[in-house]
């Protein structure tokens, strides 16, 4: 089922929490909000649900405008930051709810359950109180309370965090082989920017209760909109443009003064130097990563990060002196905004 | 030696901090009632022992008497009522106290609480100037609105003894409601309207069931206080109201037969404590789930 989310803002009191965020998404697709604690992914979210009533926009689903309705009848799967499971009912039963609520009979309700708690693997734990179960495992009833109902919607607040990498590689397979086989148009909050990248067919990152760009993952990590957004997806080195400028190879591409621009370590390159350079600094710190180094470079008061395969190059000393330069003047995009605030 | 119960007390651990109230306990609450109840079970004339013979001549006197059936049957369904309509008025209110702002939930406490600074026999007073005969402020009212022609009789009925009781004991039954209510995870509605529940289903099936520790604790206050008062009975309920705990009183305090009294305040306190138990197993078998805290 589409989902269209247009202009919607969010007040609590003064506090404007979401500002003019829409969102188009296409029916069976799965989009992830990345976005840094606080930035309103919760919030959004909640307002697609119907747990939260935006303060002006509009959701539509499936063609259907449901701003005014209630989350009961949305038919929209939501699994929550906190599992919210019912600490009176057992594991069997926190399951069976939603189909309890659709008057499934007894026999369907047993199959069901059954067949969820197998795909979470959480069978012998089916008459299990939630709160003698671990963090993972609750989460994982939780996300099989909401795929019980094969909505037509899912809504997943971070709903892998608490898994170890392993069991979270797992689910999110098994995940996304429902999602493609029911055809579940699916929307994840996660602060993972991995997790983001390999799930989703589009990242939408926000900052502030703003969207700042919605697109495709390489899109969003070879042409960044914002500093904040390259900043975010991926190591970035975002420079002020005049300083950008003084790197041999990109001379004075988009050095528009109110830009900046954005350059991935694997595009730098080093090399020692002893005359006077354009653009100089000293190594800071050096790291091995498997094929690579990472090199950590002072120039300009600032930390620049340089990534280069060791393959092709001596690994050079803390406290050397280097030049820096760019591989390929393409990939480096000119962005607006700044990265102040971020991490 | 002095300093190392003193130590042991200050260090806490197992029995010794509440070694100050057991040692009250004992002298001033468990023995005087022990040697009340002992008083069921040997001849007293006049306040004075007369033989250390041990005798259940008394308690069996009272229970095969009707008239005693008869009295323990007003006390236990004034007690049932009273419970009952607490948790009707209760429950609302307490539910509605979570969903108001701030400012009306500070009334709604205040108003919930400053009964209980009046003592319960001054409201007692209160409601048999309110229900009382013809000058009463309902009969007035009434009369006065051409409703009735002639005063209601609603003094001294089990209507009466009920509305005072159930007025007096009102707080025990919406503090601990409140404390369950308003420390309820919100989440949980919202994971069940997720799920397609209506706020009808959701109500009956989360909200109610997630409240059991204060109904449980409501109940179990409110049912002993309203089986064990008697004041209320006497004064709303009449001359001829009787309930056990006002025969009680009369056999101790008005015909001086500590016998039958001492066996009366027995079996009022055994039985008190049994449908105390029986609420709380019942409750407790509703919520096995908070046993299973990890
Ligand atoms: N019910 C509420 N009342 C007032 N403020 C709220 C409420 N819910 C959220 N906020 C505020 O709105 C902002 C966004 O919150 P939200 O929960 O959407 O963030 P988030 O992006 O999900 O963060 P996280 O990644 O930490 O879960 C926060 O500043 C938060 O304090
Ligand atoms: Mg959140």
């Amino acid at each position: 089922m589409p989902i269209e989310v247009a202009d919607i803002n969010k007040h609590f009191g003064k506090l404007h929490v979401l500002r003019d965020c829409s969102l188009s998404i296409r029916d069976g697709e799965t989009i992830t909000l990345l976005g840094a604690s606080g930035c309103g992914k919760t919030t959004l979210l909640r307002c697609i649900a119907g747990f939260e009533t935006p303060s002006s926009g509009k959701v539509v689903l499936g063609g259907e405008d449901v701003t005014r309705l209630p989350p009961n009848q949305r038919g929209v799967g939501f699994v929550f930051q906190n599992y919210a499971l019912f600490p009176h009912m057992t594991v069997a039963e926190n399951l069976a709810y939603g189909l309890r609520v659709r008057r499934a009979d007894r026999s369907t309700r047993k199959a069901k359950v059954e067949e969820a708690l197998a795909l979470v693997s959480l069978t012998e734990f089916a008459d299990r109180y939630p709160q003698s179960l671990s963090g993972g495992q609750q989460q994982r009833v939780a996300i099989a309370r909401a795929l019980v109902l094969r909505p037509k919607v899912l809504l997943l607040d971070e709903a892998f965090n608490a898994l170890d990498a392993k069991l979270r590689v797992a689910m999110q397979i098994e995940l996304r082989k429902i999602v493609k086989q029911v055809g579940i148009t699916t929307i994840c909050v996660t602060h993972d920017q991995t997790e983001a990248l390999t799930i989703s067919d589009r990242i939408a990152v926000m900052s502030k209760g703003q969207i700042d760009q919605f697109a495709t993952p390489t899109e969003i990590y070879d042409t960044p909109t914002t500093a904040y957004v390259a900043d975010f997806i991926g190591a970035a080195n975002v420079l002020p443009a005049e300083l950008a400028a003084k790197l041999p190879s990109l001379g004075a591409r988009g050095s528009r003064e109110d830009r900046m621009i954005v350059i991935r370590p694997e595009n730098l390159t080093v090399r020692p130097t002893k005359g006077s350079e354009p653009l100089a600094g000293t190594i800071a710190f050096a790291r091995i990563t498997g094929p690579s180094v990472e090199y950590e470079v002072e120039a300009a008061e600032r930390k620049l990060r340089v990534l280069v395969s060791r393959a092709d190059h001596d690994m050079l000393d803390i406290g050397t002196p280097v030049a820096l330069d760019v591989d390929k003047a393409d990939a480096c995009v000119a962005v607006s905004g700044s990265v102040e605030g971020s991490a | 030696m002095a300093a190392s119960l003193v130590d042991k007390v200050m260090k806490g651990g197992g029995f010794w901090p509440a070694a100050p109230a057991f040692l009250y306990l004992v002298v001033f609450f468990i023995m005087p009632m022990a040697v009340l109840l002992a008083f069921g079970f040997v001849p007293i004339q006049r306040g004075t022992v007369q033989s250390a013979n041990f005798t259940l001549e008394y308690l069996f006197d009272v229970l095969t008497d009707d008239l005693f059936w008869r009295v323990w049957w007003r006390s236990f369904y004034v007690g049932v009522l009273s419970t009952f309509f607490c948790f009707l008025f209760a429950y609302p209110l307490a539910y509605i106290h979570t969903l108001v702002g701030r400012r009306l939930q500070m009334v709604i406490l205040i108003l919930t609480v400053a009964p209980l600074l009046t003592s319960a026999l001054v409201r007692t007073y209160a409601w048999l100037v309110i229900l009382g005969g013809r000058r009463g402020v309902v009969n007035a009212v009434l009369m006065d609105l051409g409703l009735v022609s002639r005063p209601l009789r609603m003094l001294y009925s089990d209507f009466a003894v009920i509305v005072g009781m159930v007025q007096i004991h009102l707080p025990f039954m919406i503090l601990p409601l409140i404390t369950v209510l308003s420390s309820r995870d919100r989440k949980l509605e919202h994971a069940s309207l997720g799920l397609g529940a209506s706020r009808v289903r959701t109500f009956f099936r989360i909200v109610l069931p997630m409240s059991m520790p204060g109904i449980i604790a409501g109940t179990t206050i409110v049912f002993a206080l309203s089986y064990t008062n008697f004041i209320i009975p006497q004064l709303l309920g009449g001359g001829g109201y009787t309930t056990v705990a006002v025969q009680v009183y009369e056999f101790i305090v008005v015909i001086l037969d500590w016998n039958k009294g001492a066996i009366l305040a027995l079996l009022l306190l055994v039985s008190c404590f049994l449908f105390v138990l029986m609420i709380t197993l019942a409750g407790n078998r509703m919520m096995r789930w908070t046993e299973a805290k990890a």
